[in-house]
């Protein structure tokens, strides 16, 4: 029979790739995450070897994972959930997805605003959303405020990537929450138009922009500007010479500050080794190397910031309360859909 | 019922059935045409029922979404009918330098995925800045934005159709390969033109595949999701990602994809009708393709000229820049390499896919044939349209039946959500046209004389299936296999939904790191693709040479 | 030959296909008369397909000169200068009519009248269906006509630009028996009608005979023989030519020492009594044609060759019957090999 070779063939890939998958370890758990950083790889290897519990990794955007943490219900296999971004935190925990975390060591390290009241998510990382600027074409006298975005001086000088970004939405939030709404959108409305290009490519494409000259001011996280200086790209590194960081709104609320961070899904099984992963992303080791690697700001105040992030200065937090981020995300896209914000 | 009975009884061997059971084929043929079509179903559902956001849209962005979706398909139809037509009708019916190898290298676009090629191209952008930095001193904003939006328009227009024209290369340089000569020298006798004669009478005839092909590329850029979101050109598939994650409004969502599904129907029933009763194909039998004219002088020069441009666009360009980004990676010493056993996973899944789809194609195909019924074809009609709807929505209709089954708990039916059963079976609803398709049209050119005689000579229709319409499909399958293959190799929105735990595919993991602004590092996965797409198109392309001309 | 002058002429005309191969067309001069239906007859692989191509324009020769007229249309000598088809004048009638799928029965027959004005195009169309009695079926598509009605759209659809010369390539040769005879029963009024010259390509001789005013034998690319049909029909130059319409006996003519080929149905069977005429021979079989028979027989002397005959007296034979066979109009032949 001809067909045979074939079958085999067949039934040996098939054999190969779906039986695994059945098959359940107690020694591991599953982390649905946004996060998409290379170092995470290296934070889990790290993780399995000193545990002996392996990490598996569902990575896709925020609302992707919610919506399939819905669909999946309580047969999901996934034990715990991670975003880059706080509201797609709340909004998980708000519909119900996430459980409140077992008391560890290290939670009590992390300051209070920076987890849920009733302990559903905590925080990871954080990153500041501020101005990069060109060396050349723009005083830092000239910039104050995300307000200040708004003002007519800017017009074709701002990038600004896509508001499908949750970055954006979750600034846009802060705004709404600061300013009301109308004020919001006639914000977004004028930040649109100032804008040198419509928003498009990630926050490092931002800075390139801003570095060649197409813009003067684009509005970025704090990491990717250490990401872009230690690139292996040489143009990287020239981008990232070519421009200075701001920290807006110092005068009054404070700059708008976003974390990264975790929450168990609700019906896992697996809470000791999710408390145990929890407790080790906590540690002071591990938040020690966040700063040095993905440029990110610890959460855990005994640890100290890289010199890098020094160098960027300290900087006064928007207080507001990083629970109201979820309710008004929808709220924000609405708001950017109706400024003509792409 | 008595048929089935005398089947059930007399069977001395299990695969044999001494009368057509209709009852077993035509429930395999209904089964499978459910599968498809329950997604659709859901979809076309929300067309009904608006969701809480849809007066939003529609007062907001709708109109730009819409605007930018037809400005896209119009202009990336019309450039990539220039790229792929009139070469097509070279490769076909002339002679030229490079003709042999371009007849075969105009595939190989197909293997870039327009993300990747995004990811190329939009050097073009950053390298236009000084220039655009020069217009904004000389004429100010307005001048720098009208320039920066035609050069970021322009490219991406360019780049779709440089990848996305060889389904219009091949559709058009089949049907230009069967026209007979016999029509065409009739034109020319006639006191027609070689010109007049190309396009009164071969371009009309080739009409059938012309359109086909182009209707690959209309849903290509409909369903476009990467590439428009790099290059800040917001349509449909962007708008219902954005409204239903980021707005949490499905019903809205799927009310956008049921939208884009109408369109798309709509447009192939309306190309239907204006035919009319004309017909595309000579019965003749005694015709074959005419001889290719040689050209000389300027025109074989203009002719490979023809022919090399949309191959570099496509291709060459592209494949270079990839491979100067990859050198200069390891030369930093720090090439990205995707984890190896991850896509390994990735590329084995895409491969049992590809055959057991195709397996299942093949015999649905011919399932619908064994007995003709109006109902049996309108099931076989609802089976291809899975193309139509954006992957993102097939992968969510699918997530959401899964998530049904697991929670009606079928007693020793595992949990099947978020395996690589379900993204299989997301594969098999998307693309399940393609080579039900191909296996259409190969029964079509075998006929029904060989199964008549089989079926007389004593073979049931499961054995003759096996035994005569099999191998003699074995070219088309060939073809279909490997084209579902080369899709999935590319497939980015629903792999990114549905995947299960560590599983990486090739588009993946360069989406992902492109994603994150990292050209050089995601040219490896990038070049991995377009190397496999590769091999599997040019032997692909080989087959279908030797198919159409033995 | 007629005095008309020409409509097409070949002069000294060859086309090979591939270097080291036979030429398809080997040095054939011919004149196609005005007025006249010419038919070219040969076995597949001849050369009457492609001389007709030379004639079109579709294909060039290698060597000499093609004439539509006084133009020179085709010169091996210049082939820059040789007239593309479109600029010939000139009528074609493919093998299965190469109707234009896509366009109905009217826009077919408009197809060549491209740059005529509105009315007068509409008028020919009209004209032409006329001719070929397809009026009323103006708005078929091809493949809603008959294979008969097809090809009369094939020949309103050549007629209508009103060429110099119309050429036919085996226009009858995938119709069924009945309707070909009349098809080219049709056709042939048609063209005597319109005093249509016509040059029709075909293996056929009942379409040759029937319709044509002229005919040339084509072997291996050569002219082998031409005339009037029924000449060559009853004097064919050699065997080949002979079997070109239909079966033929070779028989030695006693004066001159020549060959000759007799037709079957001009056998005459003569009983043994009635003594010396024509050649003994022995009956092999017999096989009713209806009132008539066909009967091999094998002559009685040492050549034993066999021999077709049709023949009435067939109803009185049976194998193993002795006899003679005259041949009229060839008396005192012998037997020679068949």
């Amino acid at each position: 029979m001809k067909a045979f070779p074939l079958l085999s063939l067949l039934s040996a890939l098939l054999a190969g790739i779906f039986c695994p998958s059945i098959q359940a370890d107690d020694k591991e758990i599953t982390l649905y995450t946004q996060r998409h950083y290379g170092f995470d790889e290296e934070l889990h290897r790290k993780f399995t070897e000193e545990t002996g519990i392996k990490v598996n990794v569902v990575k896709a955007g925020a609302d992707e994972l919610i919506a399939r943490l819905q669909e999946e219900g309580e047969n999901t296999s996934a034990d715990l959930f991670m975003t880059a971004d706080g509201a797609g935190l709340d909004r998980a925990a708000k519909a119900g997805l996430l459980e409140a975390m077992p008391d560890f060591a290290e939670l009590k390290n992390v300051p209070e605003e920076l987890k849920d009241v009733d302990k559903k998510w905590v925080a990871i990382t954080k990153r500041a959303r501020v101005l990069a600027y060109s060396k050349d074409r723009v005083k830092a006298e000239e910039l104050s405020t995300y307000e200040d975005l708004a003002d007519p001086k800017w017009k074709g000088r701002l990038s600004i990537r896509s508001s499908t970004n949750a970055y954006n939405q979750s600034l846009m939030t802060t705004l709404i929450a600061a300013n009301g709404k109308e004020e919001a959108l006639e914000w977004a409305t004028a930040v649109r138009k100032n804008m040198a290009r419509p928003p498009q490519g990630s926050d490092r494409d931002q800075i390139r922009a801003v570095a060649a000259g197409l813009a003067d001011v684009a509005l970025v996280n704090t990491y990717y500007v250490g990401l872009l200086e230690n690139s292996e790209e040489e143009k990287d590194r020239k981008a990232a010479a070519a421009i200075k960081l701001f920290f807006p709104n110092q005068s009054n609320r404070g700059t708008h500050v976003n974390i990264s961070g975790a929450g168990v899904v609700k019906g896992t099984d697996k809470k000791e080794e999710v408390t145990r992963f929890l407790s080790f992303l906590l540690s002071d080791e591990v938040q020690a190397m966040y700063p040095v690697n993905t440029f990110e700001y610890p959460v855990v105040s005994s640890v100290d910031w890289s010199d890098r992030q020094k160098e960027w200065g300290s900087f006064k937090a928007d207080a507001v309360p990083l629970s109201s981020m979820g309710d008004l995300t929808a709220e924000a896209v609405r708001l950017f859909n109706q400024a003509g914000w792409e | 019922m008595n048929s089935a009975e005398i089947t059930e009884g007399s069977a001395d061997y299990p695969f044999r059935f001494r009368l057509s059971p209709p009852g077993r084929w035509g429930l395999f043929v209904g089964a499978v045409s459910l599968c498809v079509a329950l997604p659709l179903f859901a979809v076309l559902l929300f067309l009904l029922q608006p969701g809480p956001e849809w007066a939003h849209l529609q007062s907001t962005v709708l109109i730009k979404y819409l605007g930018n979706t037809l400005l896209l398909l119009v202009s990336v139809l019309a450039v990539s009918f220039l790229m792929g037509v009139p070469a097509a009708w070279l490769v076909s019916t002339v002679e030229f330098p490079g003709r042999r190898f371009f007849s075969w290298a105009l595939v190989l676009p197909l293997a870039i995925p327009t993300y990747v090629a995004a990811f190329v191209y939009f050097e073009g952008p950053e390298a236009a800045i000084p220039l655009l930095v020069k217009v904004r001193t000389q004429w100010g904003v307005d001048a720098f934005l009208a320039c920066e939006a035609i050069i970021r328009y322009g490219l991406l227009i360019l780049l779709l159709s440089s990848v996305l024209f060889p389904y219009l290369f091949l559709g058009a340089r089949s049907a230009f390969l069967q026209q007979g000569r016999d029509v065409l020298e009739a034109s020319r006798c006639l006191g027609s033109s070689p010109r007049r004669t190309f396009f009164r009478i071969a371009l009309p005839l080739a009409r059938p595949g012309i359109v086909a092909g182009g209707a690959l590329v209309g849903m290509e850029v409909i369903n476009e999701y990467g590439a428009v979101h790099f290059f800040g050109v917001p349509t449909l598939t962007e708008g219902i990602f954005r409204t239903w994650f980021g707005m949490n409004d499905k019903a809205s969502a799927l009310r956008l994809a049921a939208i884009v599904m109408i369109a798309v129907l709509v447009f192939l029933a309306a190309e239907k009708a204006l035919r009319g009763r004309a017909h595309f194909t000579t019965e003749n039998t005694c015709s074959h393709p005419p001889a290719r004219r040689r050209l000389r002088g300027a025109k074989q020069w203009a002719a490979f000229v023809i022919c090399l441009l949309p191959f570099v666009l496509g291709f060459l360009y592209p494949v270079i820049r990839l491979l100067t980004w990859a050198v200069s990676q390891v030369e930093a010493g720090s090439p990205v390499f995707p984890s190896v056993p991850a896509i390994l996973r990735g590329t084995a899944v895409a491969t049992t896919t590809a055959i057991v789809v195709t397996g299942f194609a093949a015999l649905f195909a011919y399932a619908v044939r064994l007995r003709q019924s109006r109902s049996r074809e309108m099931l076989a009609r609802i089976a291809t349209l899975g193309y139509a709807i954006p992957g993102a929505v097939v992968a969510v209709g699918v997530m959401a039946f899964f998530g049904f089954v697991d929670r009606s708990e079928v007693p020793g039916l595992p949990v099947l959500g978020g395996t690589l059963f379900a993204i299989s079976f997301a594969y098999f609803v998307r693309f399940f046209a393609i080579p039900n398709q191909l296996s259409h049209a190969g029964l079509d050119r075998i006929g029904r004389g060989v199964e008549e005689a089989s079926r007389v000579l004593g073979h049931g229709p499961l054995q003759t299936f096996l035994r005569v319409n099999l191998p003699l499909l074995r070219g088309p399958l060939f073809a279909a296999a490997i084209l579902l293959f080369v899709d999935l190799l590319k497939e980015l929105p629903l792999t990114m939904i549905l995947r299960p735990a560590n599983f990486e595919t090739l588009s993946t993991s360069a989406f992902s790191l492109a994603k994150e602004g990292r050209m050089h590092a995601c040219s490896v996965p990038s070049l991995l693709i377009v190397l496999i797409g590769g091999i599997g198109l040019f032997l692909m392309n080989r087959r279908m040479d030797s198919d159409i001309r033995p | 030959m007629t005095d008309s002058p020409a409509i097409l002429r070949f002069e000294d005309v060859s086309r090979r296909f591939a270097k080291n191969e036979t030429p398809a067309v080997d040095r054939v001069s011919l004149d196609i008369p005005a007025g006249e239906i010419f038919a070219l007859i040969g076995a597949s692989g001849s050369g009457k397909t492609t001389l007709l191509r030379i004639a079109a324009g579709l294909d060039s020769p290698d060597s000499g000169k093609v004439y539509l007229g006084e133009i020179c249309v085709a010169d091996a000598g210049k082939p820059a200068q040789n007239l593309p088809p479109e600029h010939r004048q000139i009528g074609l009638v493919a093998q299965e009519g190469a109707l234009f799928p896509h366009l109905n029965v009217t826009k077919n027959v408009a197809f060549g009248l491209a740059g005529w004005k509105r009315e007068e195009r509409d008028d020919r169309v009209a004209e032409c269906l006329q001719i070929v009695d397809l009026g009323g079926k103006e708005k078929r598509f091809p493949h809603e006509l008959s294979g008969g009605e097809r090809q009369r759209l094939a020949l309103a659809r050549a007629l209508a630009p009103g060429p110099e010369i119309l050429l036919l390539d085996e226009p009858f040769s995938h119709l069924d028996p009945s309707l070909r005879r009349t098809l080219r029963e049709e056709i042939k009024s048609i063209l005597s009608e319109l005093r249509q010259t016509a040059l029709l390509v075909t293996h056929d001789p009942e379409d040759a005979l029937a319709i044509a005013h002229h005919l040339a034998v084509l072997e291996s690319g050569r002219v082998i023989q031409q005339g009037a049909p029924a000449d060559v029909y009853r004097n064919p130059v050699n065997q080949y030519c002979a079997e070109r319409f239909g079966a033929a006996n070779g028989v030695l003519d006693p004066e001159t020492g020549e060959t000759k080929w007799t037709r079957p149905e001009e056998a005459r069977w003569l009983s043994c009594e009635v003594a010396d005429e024509g050649t003994a021979v022995t009956v092999l079989s017999v096989t009713p044609l209806g009132h008539l028979y066909e009967v091999r027989v094998q002559t009685d002397d040492e050549k034993k060759s066999e021999w077709l005959c049709i023949l009435r007296e067939g109803e009185f034979l049976k194998t193993g019957d002795k006899g003679r066979i005259a041949w009229r109009g060839n008396p005192g032949t012998v037997a020679w090999k068949s």
